[in-house]
C-alpha cells in the first residue's frame, strides 16, 4: 500500500509500543538501579550488552545505501564510543581491586547470547528490510529520554562524579529534548508510505522485546560466567578467547604494543581496527594449546581473512611474536608452550621471503625510509613492511586487497605527498620484478 | 570431493581431495554387485544432480535465496533421499559458503539466510523417519554426540543426528554445546557405545573435554568430528581419541563397535 500515512508516526509508534515500553521500564534491573540497589557489575553488563547492539546497528545504518536511513542517520547519534568510555571508567577501578582479570571481563552467558542474536538479526534486516531498522533506531534514540533521568541515580549509586561513567545515559546532555524532537521530525519527513510505518512499528516492537529479554536476563543471578570475545570487541562475534587471567592480561598488553608498532591499523581502520586487534589477538593466544600443524592451519586461515580486508600478514606475524614474548614473561614456566606462536610467525616470514627475497625487501625499505624525514619515520613506522607484505599477500591470494590499499593511500590516507610517492614507488618497483 | 553414484543416484561419500567442495560421479559397490545397467535415464538424472549443485552454488553467489529454498523439492522429485541431499549437496554448499564469507564475497547475514533455510529443511526431514521418537533424544542412546559450550555450529550435528536416525541408531545429540563437566557426566550416566564431540575451530575447552572423556568415560569409544577434525591428525589431540573426518569414518567406528554392519 503506497498511501501516505495520516497520523503522526512517532505518536503511532509511541501508542502501539506503550505496553512494551512500560514492561521494559519495569524490569527489576531498572527499579534496583533507581533505588540504588543495583550491583556495579550488573550496570557494567548492561553497558556491555548495549555496546554489542549499538556497534552493529550503528555500523549497518551508517554504511547503508538506503535513502531513508541516510536521511535519518547523523554522526552524533553514534553512542558506541560513549559506551566504551563509560565501561572503561567503571572497570578501571575493578581492575585495580581484582587480582583476577577473568573476574573483570567475564559475563553471564544468556544476556550476551540474546544480544548476539539481535546483532545478527540487525545484519539480516539491513539486507532484507532496512525500514525495520528505523524502528530499532527509534527505540534507542528514545531511550535518551529515560537515560537523562537515570544518570544522576547511577552517579550516586556508584560514587561517580560529573559525567564519568554516565556519558551514554547523558548523551546529548542539555540538547537532549531538542535532539529527540529533531529525530522525530526527520522520521516524519522521511517516511512516505503506510508500508514503511508498518515496518518501523515491527522494528520498534522487536527491539523492545529483545531489550526486555536482555534486561530480565541481567537480573537473574548467575554463577557461571565466561569471557566472551564480544566483551573485548562488541563486533567480534562469538569466537573463543582466553579464560585464564594471565593470558587475558597478556592479550591486552600485546594489542597495545602491536597498535603502537603499527600506526597503519588506526590510520586506516580507526577504533574498529583497535578493537579487532584486541579480539583477534586474544583468539591467537588460545591456539598455543595445540600442535604446530593446527596452529599453522589456523594462522594461514586468519592471515588470508585479514589480508583480504587490507590487513597484511605482517601484522599477524608481529602479533604472534609479541604474544609469545609477553606470555613467556608472564608465565615463564610455560615458555615452551608459547614457542609455537614464534614458529607460526617464522612461517609467515618465510612465505614472504619465498616471494620477495630478503635482500630485495631490505633494498626497498632503505629507499622508502630515505624519502621520509625523521618525524615521518616515527609517524609512519612499519609502513614499508605493511606495503611489502601487502604485495606478497596479493601474490598469494590474488583477491584484490592490494588495489584497495593503494586506493586508500592515494585518496583517503591524508599522508604527505612525499610519503604517498615513496609508498607507491615501493609497490611499483616490487611489482615490476615479481 | 563429494562422490555420487551415476547408476542409483545415491551419495557415496567424500573422497580426496577433501578440501574441494564439488560433486563428482562414480559407481557405488551395490550397483557394481547388482550389475546395474547404465541407461539414458540414469545419465540424465546424474547430469541433473550435478547441474543443480552448480546452480545452487551460483544462486549463493547471486544471493538468490528463494531459488535455494525451492530446489529441495526438485531434488526430492529426482528420488534423492534426504540423507543424500543433506550430506551430498548441502554440506559442500555450506563449505562453499564459508569460503565466500572468508574472502568477504558473502556477508554473515547472507550466510545466515542460507544456513537457516537448510536448518529448516533438515528439521522437517526428521518427520519422514519411521519410529523417530524411539531413535531421537533417546534415554538409552548408543551414540551420544555434542560439542563444547562455545560452539554454535550445529548444522553438522543435525546432519549426523539425521543420519543416525535414518540408520536406526538410538542417539542423543545435544545442541548447543555443554561445559566439559556436563559432557562427562552425561557420558557416565548413559554409558553409550560411542561418545562424540564436534568442533569447528580449536579451543582450549575442547582439549580439556576430550582429555576428561578419554580418562574417565572408560566404557565408551571417544570420537571427534567436525570441520576442525578434518585438519587434525591423531597426534594433534589427546591420546585415545578417534578422529572422524566425515560420516563414513563414523560408520566405520560403528561397524568396529558392532553397532552397524
Ligand atoms: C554456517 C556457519 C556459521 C553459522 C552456524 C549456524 C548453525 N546453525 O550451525 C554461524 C553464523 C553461527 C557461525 C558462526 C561462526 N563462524 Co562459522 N561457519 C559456518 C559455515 C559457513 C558452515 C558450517 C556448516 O554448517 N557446515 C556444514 C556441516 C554439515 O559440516 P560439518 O560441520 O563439517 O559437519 C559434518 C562433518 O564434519 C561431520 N561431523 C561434524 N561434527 C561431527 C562430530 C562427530 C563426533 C562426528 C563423528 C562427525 C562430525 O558430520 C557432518 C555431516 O557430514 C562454515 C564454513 C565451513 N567450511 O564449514 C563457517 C566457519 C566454520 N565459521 C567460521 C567462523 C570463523 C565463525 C565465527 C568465529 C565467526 C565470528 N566471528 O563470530 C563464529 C563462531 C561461532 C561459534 N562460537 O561457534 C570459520 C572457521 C574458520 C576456522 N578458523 O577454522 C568457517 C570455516 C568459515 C570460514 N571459511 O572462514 N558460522
Amino acid at each position: 500500500m503506497k498511501t501516505k500515512p495520516t497520523a503522526s508516526i512517532s505518536q503511532r509508534i509511541k501508542k502501539e509500543t506503550a505496553e512494551l515500553h512500560q514492561r521494559a521500564e519495569s524490569v527489576s534491573f531498572f527499579s534496583e538501579l533507581l533505588q540504588l540497589k543495583a550491583e556495579k557489575q550488573t550496570y557494567i553488563s548492561y553497558l556491555r550488552i548495549l555496546a554489542i547492539i549499538h556497534a552493529t546497528l550503528e555500523k549497518e545504518v551508517s554504511n547503508s545505501d538506503h535513502v531513508v536511513l541516510k536521511t535519518l542517520w547523523q554522526e552524533k547519534m553514534r553512542r558506541l564510543p560513549l559506551l566504551e568510555e563509560d565501561i572503561e571508567i567503571l572497570i578501571t577501578s575493578k581492575k585495580a581491586d581484582s587480582l583476577n582479570w577473568t573476574e573483570v571481563y567475564a559475563e553471564p552467558d544468556t544476556p550476551i547470547s540474546i544480544a548476539l542474536r539481535l546483532a545478527l538479526r540487525i545484519r539480516v534486516l539491513s539486507m532484507e528490510n532496512p525500514f525495520q531498522l528505523l524502528g530499532f533506531l527509534y527505540v534507542l534514540e528514545g531511550s535518551t529520554n529515560g537515560g537523562i533521568r537515570m544518570a544522576p541515580r547511577v552517579t550516586e549509586a556508584f560514587g561517580l562524579s560529573g559525567n564519568a561513567g554516565v556519558r551514554y545515559l547523558m548523551n546529548y546532555g542539555e540538547e537532549q529534548s531538542r535532539e529527540w524532537q529533531n529525530f522525530k521530525q526527520r522520521l516524519e519527513e522521511a517516511v512516505i508510505s503506510e508500508d514503511d510505518v508498518t515496518a518501523i512499528l515491527a522494528g520498534a516492537k522487536e527491539m523492545f522485546q529483545n531489550l526486555i529479554a536482555v534486561f530480565e536476563a541481567l537480573s537473574v543471578p548467575t554463577k557461571e560466567k565466561v569471557v566472551h570475545a564480544s566483551i573485548l570487541n562488541p563486533e567480534a562475534g562469538s569466537h573463543v578467547v582466553p579464560q585464564a587471567g594471565l593470558e587475558l592480561e597478556a592479550s591486552f598488553i600485546v594489542a597495545k604494543k602491536c597498535l603502537q608498532a603499527l600506526p597503519y591499523v588506526f590510520m586506516r581502520y580507526g577504533e574498529r581496527g583497535e578493537r579487532f586487534t584486541k579480539s583477534d589477538g586474544a583468539w591467537i593466544i588460545t591456539l598455543a594449546d595445540f600442535s604446530d600443524r593446527v596452529v599453522f592451519n589456523q594462522i594461514e586461515w586468519l592471515g588470508r581473512l585479514l589480508s583480504v580486508l587490507g590487513i597484511p600478514r605482517f601484522t599477524l606475524e608481529l602479533n604472534l611474536r609479541e604474544a609469545a614474548k609477553e606470555l613467556s614473561t608472564l608465565r615463564p614456566t610455560s615458555k615452551d608452550k608459547y614457542a609455537v606462536l614464534v614458529r607460526a610467525a617464522d612461517l609467515l616470514e618465510q612465505n614472504r621471503k619465498d616471494i620477495i627475497p630478503l635482500k630485495r625487501q631490505e633494498e626497498l625499505q632503505q629507499r622508502f625510509l630515505a624519502a621520509l624525514n625523521p618525524a615521518e619515520l616515527e609517524t609512519y613506522r612499519n609502513i614499508d613492511n605493511i606495503l611489502i607484505s601487502s604485495v606478497a599477500d596479493e601474490k598469494m591470494d590474488g583477491l584484490g586487497a592490494l588495489g584497495k590499499t593503494l586506493e586508500w593511500i592515494q585518496e583517503k590516507s591524508n599522508w604527505p605527498k612525499n610519503v604517498i610517492r615513496a609508498a607507491l614507488d615501493l609497490v611499483k618497483d616490487l611489482q615490476s620484478t615479481l | 570431493m563429494y562422490l555420487w553414484c551415476s547408476y542409483c543416484q545415491k551419495f557415496i561419500g567424500e573422497v580426496a581431495p577433501y578440501d574441494q567442495h564439488d560433486i563428482s560421479h562414480g559407481i557405488c559397490k551395490k550397483c557394481v554387485k547388482n550389475k546395474v545397467v547404465f541407461d539414458l535415464d540414469r545419465i540424465h538424472k546424474s547430469q541433473e544432480i550435478a547441474n543443480l549443485f552448480l546452480q545452487l552454488k551460483e544462486a549463493v553467489k547471486d544471493r538468490n535465496f528463494t531459488f535455494i529454498r525451492s530446489q529441495y523439492s526438485r531434488l526430492k522429485s529426482l528420488s534423492v533421499s534426504n540423507n543424500d541431499i543433506f550430506s551430498g549437496i548441502y554440506q559442500p554448499l555450506l563449505y562453499e559458503i564459508g569460503r565466500l564469507w572468508e574472502t568477504r564475497i558473502l556477508t554473515m547475514a547472507e550466510e545466515h539466510e542460507v544456513t537457516s533455510t537448510i536448518e529448516e529443511v533438515v528439521s522437517l526431514g526428521f518427520n519422514e523417519i519411521p519410529n523417530i521418537e524411539k531413535l531421537r533424544n533417546s534415554s538409552t542412546p548408543i551414540v551420544l554426540i555434542t560439542s563444547t559450550s562455545q560452539n554454535q555450529h550445529i548444522l553438522g550435528l543435525r546432519l549426523l543426528e539425521y543420519w543416525l536416525c535414518e540408520n536406526g541408531i538410538k542417539n542423543l545429540v545435544i545442541v548447543p554445546g555443554l561445559p566439559s563437566e556436563e559432557i562427562l557426566s552425561l557420558a557416565k550416566k548413559f554409558k553409550p557405545v560411542v561418545v562424540g564431540l564436534s568442533a569447528t575451530m580449536p579451543s582450549q575447552e575442547l582439549n580439556q573435554a576430550l582429555t576428561k572423556l578419554v580418562e574417565q568415560a572408560k566404557g565408551s569409544r571417544i570420537v571427534f568430528g567436525g570441520r576442525f577434525a578434518r585438519d587434525c591428525e591423531s597426534a594433534d589431540l589427546p591420546k585415545g581419541v578417534t578422529i572422524c573426518k566425515n560420516i563414513e569414518d563414523l560408520h566405520a567406528v560403528l561397524v568396529q563397535c558392532k553397532v552397524m554392519t
